[in-house]
């Protein structure tokens, strides 16, 4: 099977230069077809690697080629495929398969269809290389990749002006964040003298048998995660996530919920044996996610636009992973990934569905009722909107509630691990609260829209399946997670993040010992014990089970009352309190900040350096260099006679002027 | 006075120098290409002079070699020659001159 | 040396199958132009060109283990042989597609024959010099290529211009043969053989001591030089280029940019590495500093061409340069009074031979969209070509990508080239010349952009296109510009293909007169 790695991605790459080649000119209503069948290939090329590595249990490993070999430096082409790339490779297909499916539905019509189906093929070609590479290089590309393809689908629309800021604002954002990647390749690179994470001479081997420096490590971590930030939109690189819902919607359940933006938690649970040596690093992460998570859930609560709303419930679950991260709760986190994948893109697609069914309508305020209109798109969106919530038994519950107790258990930081859980819990409250506001708001109640003018109507049969199969997929996908903590995906995954238990456990009993010395004895050696094995006790789980569900329910109570019942007038509330709302409804006056903080001084500085450095310095002396190169050009231009006889001279010349230089100066003849 | 290799090496060179000057100084195209001419004899005579003096064959059949692309060249070169001067009405090298810069 | 030291046994034949079979390509031309009817012969000569080309690219496969040489060791079949080879048929192969459409638009006005035949001829020329072991091969070699392309740059002797060109460029071609003649018969004095690997153990042996010998290899070297200088237009005697460039019809301008080039860089690495590697330190600096002094030029005149075939013909005196970096960096054993023990700069060669791989696809690149605008009745100047995008947007992509590649941006091809010549010269610890060539590449930047932004950024004011079809034309830009984007990633393979390769040329020798003497490879 590892021979027949590199098809995976090499289907949909070749179905993007098709369709752009070839079916653009001869049959562009066509397009879709060979998108989907690629997609499908590697879906089952995906599964057929997936269950090699559950069979076998060791990892695929495709060399291809050598790119740049320059001395110390080598970069090398390969793929490489173990437990954690089989994961995201079926999510990543699988998803991916369903959108392009949804997507012949919903672009039916649109005017550059092909288009449409030679990027979002070419996006999954470099999401796959993202996700197969073997070194950081390779990752880099893919991660580059997906940001362009990410580019060019958000600004799809691009005679929409607001689309083009959109995209042009994700790739520059995106920029800073890669920025930190690059670096933290580099900094691999001088510390490891490789890029390659996986084989024998990897980061990860060298990182085993070598004493590295926590504090380079720590570097590394917090580069690398700088890249996470942008990309998995954490705090606070977070601003461009909701604005690139400008983009069809196919194309945000697609990239901006399943699986671009989950390319950052990739990469920091790929590095997760550099985080292990670095604690500091892994707070860090910790830290920024349980905020992101809150930041987003309470910014969630107050938006209209429904696309909004489930961006920045991306947002908020986004923060959930990394907070999982950032507690070594490994596994977990990419069972939240992969999870909340399903739910997400189930979401998308349904909000695209009523979008669709609206007649391009987007604000929650102008619908309602709509359960009577589209019942299939209700039923799956409200499935998935309680996995979101994390009611049990959808598969959003199990993940989330493993993180709450990741971080309740979390042995790096022991105090900070309570205060992470509450806010986790807090932010369970308010996601269910902001989701079934959505829900609400959307699908019950009387129609608030213009009953003439608009006809709400169910979508094609084509855009209802993949909704449906996503659905059922929501439901069941908790199994595999179940017992907690010990289910059959932490099996599956353990081998991947083993190294990383078990220096977990030396960094436990190095603190333990420091601590000890500091004469704290009792309670860390009982934290210690706690650890041991790796189980969570019984009563924990079920504690935390109980008071996340009541929590969820709270929420979903507590919007119930206020947009079902009309117990209290959400719009009187936020008359009262105007502050608070404007803060919410203004995100957290985040891109004011950012214009007035960043923007604007940077322009001016911009201003600056353009007119005075920029056009009297620097163009000064640039124009008067290229004038001196023209000048000069113009004066050898002259040289050029015309005339053989010249030609001829300047040939004798100068062999005349070489050999005597050469006689003079080597030859001992004229010593 | 003895006939050292010395001599004809000069002779070539000679030769080889007087070539050089009439391709730079000679007008008339025809001249110009049988200084050239007289280059590569030149070269043939230094040839043969080094085949004697170390005793291998390889200089004379290079010199053999050098002839037989010389009237290849001559070939080429008169048919140049002559196409160019039906299109001008002349052979001097400098009315040759619509490519410049 | 005994006189009468003949060996008699039979040449292997096996060993020369590709030339062999280019030879017998040329052949079959001549007759087959003088029987095939005329209304099928344009169809019929092309595709015996491609397939001869292709037959001979087939059968560098069977040559490419054999490190063996034959005919008394004037002949050899090493890595260098097969690579320079692979470079040179490649571009035949591209060459026979750019002029294609070109002939047969002349149609009855010029014989198609013989332009195939001549360039069969041409290439033939240049892969006798790329598998040299002998002056003779490598000076029969040369003007055999040389020879042809006179010829072909007058081939259409009803334009003035083209025979100027012509003969411009054969006047001066043939003086600076007479010299390159001059060098070599020093040179086999100096040995008592003209065998590369005779010159370089007697060259080696006898440096030390003797004063007149010394001045005599000298003599030799840099007359070699000033002669193979003028083949790939290195400055100061690269005049000629300008003038023969722009008079010659396009697509043979295409093909005289890169393969009379590759055939002078050919014997300059036979003769410079091969034959005077010992005396490395000694020819390097003259090299490297030519090297210079070309790009620099290269690139300053280019920047007031208006006229693109002009412009093009500067930009690969500039590229000559970028190559000569990588000779340059080629460092070994003893000169005078240097006593280096090792060879360091093996890679320098293999960057050169890259950097010629990828200015195969590059130029000629350039120069078949030219082709494919000239053949649509525009000319070649700047103002032709302005907002082509919006007119033509695919050749002006595919002439986006040739400019940005020639310029060495990345992931292009040109960029890896510039990439491994600049390592090169860095490993030779010759960093200024590493600086050079990056600062050679910025002023290049602003003439190979103005294209771009002309064709882009510009209206268009050519309104009287003629339309015609040019499928092999349009194939021959397609599959340059795959070319462009995609062997660049496979740089490494390339050059570390390239680099065992020359290793073995240079630590490889054959025994004098015993024929197929196994070359050992390190």
């Amino acid at each position: 099977m590892d021979r027949y790695l590199v098809l995976i991605p090499l289907l949909p790459l070749l179905a993007s230069g098709f369709n752009l080649l070839v079916s653009r000119k001869y049959f562009p209503e066509k397009a879709h077809i060979f998108a989907i069948l690629s997609v499908a290939g590697s879906f089952i090329l995906s599964l057929l690697v997936f269950r090699e590595i559950y069979d076998n249990e060791g990892p695929l490993h495709q060399h291809l080629w050598s790119w740049i070999a320059s001395g110390r430096f080598h970069a090398e082409i390969g793929l490489f495929a173990d437990q954690l790339t089989a994961v995201m490779l079926v999510m990543v297909t699988f998803v991916s398969l369903l959108v392009h499916i949804y997507s012949v539905g919903y672009m039916h019509g649109d005017a550059s269809f092909y288009r449409f189906f030679s990027w979002l093929p070419l996006f999954v070609f470099t999401m796959l290389v993202l996700v197969l590479a073997d070194n950081y290089l390779l990752i880099f590309f893919g991660w580059e990749g997906v940001g362009l393809c990410s580019y060019l689908l958000i600004g799809y629309y691009y005679k929409r002006r607001s689309a083009g800021n959109a995209a042009k604002k994700a790739f520059i954002v995106n920029r800073i964040g890669d920025v930190g990647f690059g670096l933290g390749i580099m900094l691999i690179f001088t510390t490891f003298g490789t890029i390659s994470f996986a084989g024998e001479h990897g980061v990860f081997s060298e990182l085993s048998h070598g004493d590295y420096s926590t504090k380079t490590l720590t570097a590394i971590g917090l580069l690398l995660f700088t890249g996470a930030v942008g990309k998995s939109a954490q705090f606070p690189l977070h601003v461009w996530l909701p604005d690139a819902m400008e983009g069809p919607t196919p194309v945000s359940a697609l990239i901006h919920a399943a699986t671009m933006v989950t390319a950052g938690i990739y990469l920091v649970a790929r590095s997760n044996p550099i985080y292990m040596q670095a604690p500091d690093a892994m707070m860090v992460v910790a830290v920024i996610g349980a905020f992101t998570a809150f930041m987003g859930a309470t910014i969630a609560t107050v938006q209209n636009d429904i696309k909004r709303v489930v961006a920045y419930s991306t947002v908020s679950q986004l923060g959930y992973m990394a907070l999982a991260l950032g507690v070594g709760a490994w596994v977990t986190a990419i069972f939240h990934l992969v999870a909340h994948a399903f739910f997400k893109a189930c979401l998308f697609l349904g909000s695209g569905s009523v979008i669709h069914g609206m007649h391009e309508e987007q604000d929650i305020q102008k619908m309602g009722g709509l359960r009577k209109f589209m019942p299939i798109t209700f039923w799956t969106f409200l499935i998935a909107s309680l996995a979101n919530a994390g009611v049990f038994p959808f598969a959003g519950f199990w993940s989330k509630d493993e993180i709450i107790t990741g971080a309740w258990e979390s042995s790096i930081f022991p105090r900070f691990g309570d205060l992470l859980t509450v806010v986790a819990l807090v932010t369970a409250f308010i996601s269910a609260y902001y989701m079934f506001r959505l829900v609400f708001l959307t699908f019950f109640g009387k129609p608030r829209f213009d009953e003439s003018k608009i006809h709400p109507h169910e979508s094609p049969s084509i855009m209802t399946l993949p909704l449906v199969i996503l659905a059922a997929v929501t439901i069941v996908f908790g199994a595999v997670g179940y017992p907690p903590d010990a289910g059959r995906f932490h099996k599956f995954l353990e081998p991947v993040f083993a190294t990383a238990q078990h220096h977990e456990e030396a960094v436990i009993a190095e603190t333990a010992t420091h601590e000890e010395e500091a004469g704290e004895t009792g309670a860390v050696a009982e934290a210690a014990e706690h650890e041991e094995g790796h189980h969570i006790s019984n009563e924990t789980i079920i504690t935390f089970a109980v008071i996340s569900t009541i929590l969820a329910l709270g929420g979903i109570l507590l919007s119930w009352l206020v947009f079902m019942k009309r117990r209290i007038d959400p719009v009187a509330f936020a008359v009262d309190h105007p502050g608070l709302y404007n803060f919410l409804y203004k995100k957290w006056y985040i891109d004011e900040v950012y214009n007035a903080e960043v923007v604007f001084p940077m322009r001016r500085l911009a201003m600056y350096l353009w007119q005075i450095i920029d056009v009297k310095v620097i163009d000064g002396t640039l124009m008067g260099v290229a004038r001196g190169f023209g000048d000069l050009s113009q004066g050898l231009r002259t040289l050029q006679t015309g005339l053989v006889r010249n030609y001829a001279l300047a040939i004798a010349l100068g062999m005349v002027l070489i050999i005597g230089i050469y006689f003079a100066a080597f030859s001992s003849l004229f010593r | 006075m003895e006939l050292t290799a010395n001599y004809f090496l000069g002779l070539s060179a000679a030769l080889f120098i007087i070539g050089l000057m009439g391709v730079l100084i000679r007008r008339n195209v025809l001249i110009i290409f049988l200084c050239v001419e007289l280059m590569t004899a030149a070269v043939g005579i230094t040839f043969v002079t080094f085949s004697r003096e170390t005793n291998t064959l390889d200089g004379q059949a290079f010199a053999l070699f050098s002839i037989a692309v010389a009237a290849a060249e001559a070939a080429v070169g008169l048919a140049l020659i002559l196409a160019m001067s039906r299109r001008t009405r002349s052979v001097d090298i400098d009315d040759f001159r619509s490519l410049k810069d | 040396m005994d006189l009468l030291n003949l060996d008699l046994s039979g040449p292997q034949w096996g060993l020369v199958w590709p030339q062999l079979i280019v030879f017998l390509l040329a052949v079959v031309l001549v007759f087959a132009d003088a029987f095939i009817p005329k209304h099928r012969s344009f169809e019929m000569l092309t595709g015996i060109s491609i397939v001869g080309y292709l037959l001979a690219l087939g059968a560098l496969y069977w040559q490419h283990d054999k490190h063996a040489a034959t005919f008394q060791g004037s002949f050899r079949a090493d890595g260098l042989t097969v690579f320079l080879s692979l470079i040179i048929l490649v571009a035949a192969i591209f060459s026979v597609l750019t002029s294609a459409n070109y002939l047969k638009d002349y149609g009855e006005r010029v014989p198609i024959g013989e332009y195939y035949i001549l360039l069969a001829f041409s290439v033939l020329g240049a892969l006798l010099v790329s598998s040299a072991g002998d002056l003779i091969t490598i000076f029969v070699g040369i003007e055999l290529t040389a020879l042809a392309t006179y010829v072909l740059t007058g081939y259409t002797k009803r334009n003035a211009q083209a025979v100027e060109g012509a003969l411009k460029y054969f006047l001066l071609g043939i003086f600076a043969s007479a010299i390159l003649l001059y060098g070599m018969a020093w040179a086999y004095g100096l040995s008592g053989s003209t065998g590369l690997d005779n010159i370089r153990a007697n060259v080696g042996a006898a440096v030390e001591g003797q004063e007149w010998f010394e001045a005599s290899v000298l003599l030799a070297l840099l007359l070699l030089i000033v002669g193979l200088g003028f083949k790939i237009a290195a400055v100061p005697f690269h005049m000629w280029t300008p003038d023969a460039y722009e008079g010659a019809p396009t697509p043979v301008t295409a093909y005289m940019s890169v393969i009379p080039k590759a055939a002078g860089f050919a014997a300059m690495i036979r003769l410079l590495v091969q034959g005077l590697g010992p005396l490395s330190e000694d020819w390097r600096w003259l090299i490297a500093v030519l090297a210079v002094l070309t790009m620099m030029l290269g690139n300053i005149v280019a920047l007031s061409q208006r006229n693109l075939k002009r412009m093009l013909a500067y930009s690969s005196i500039a590229h000559t340069g970028y190559m000569m970096v990588g000779l340059a960096a080629y460092r070994e054993g003893t000169g005078f009074g240097n006593d280096l023990e090792n060879i360091i700069g093996t890679r320098g060669v293999s960057a050169l031979l890259y950097y010629m791989l990828a200015y195969v696809f590059m130029n000629i690149g350039a120069f078949a969209v030219l082709t494919w605008i000239q053949a649509r009745g525009r000319g070649v100047t700047l103002d032709d070509v302005s907002g082509l995008a919006s007119t033509d947007p695919l050749p002006a992509a595919a002439m986006a990508v040739f400019m940005v590649s020639l310029m060495g941006i990345p992931p292009l091809i040109g960029f890896y080239a510039k990439y491994y010549v600049i390592l090169a010269a860095m490993e030779a610890d010759m960093l200024w010349l590493a600086i050079a060539v990056v600062l050679a590449s910025g002023i290049s930047a602003y003439f190979y952009l103005r294209v771009v932004a002309v064709m882009y950024f510009s209206s268009s004011d050519v309104t009287n296109t003629r339309s015609v079809r040019t499928p092999l034309l349009n194939a021959s830009i397609i599959l340059l510009v795959i070319g462009n984007l995609v062997l660049g990633l496979f740089s490494a393979g390339i050059v570390d293909l390239s680099e065992d390769w020359t290793n073995a040329l240079t630590v490889a020798q054959t025994t004098d007169g015993a024929d197929a003497a196994q070359v050992t490879n390190p």
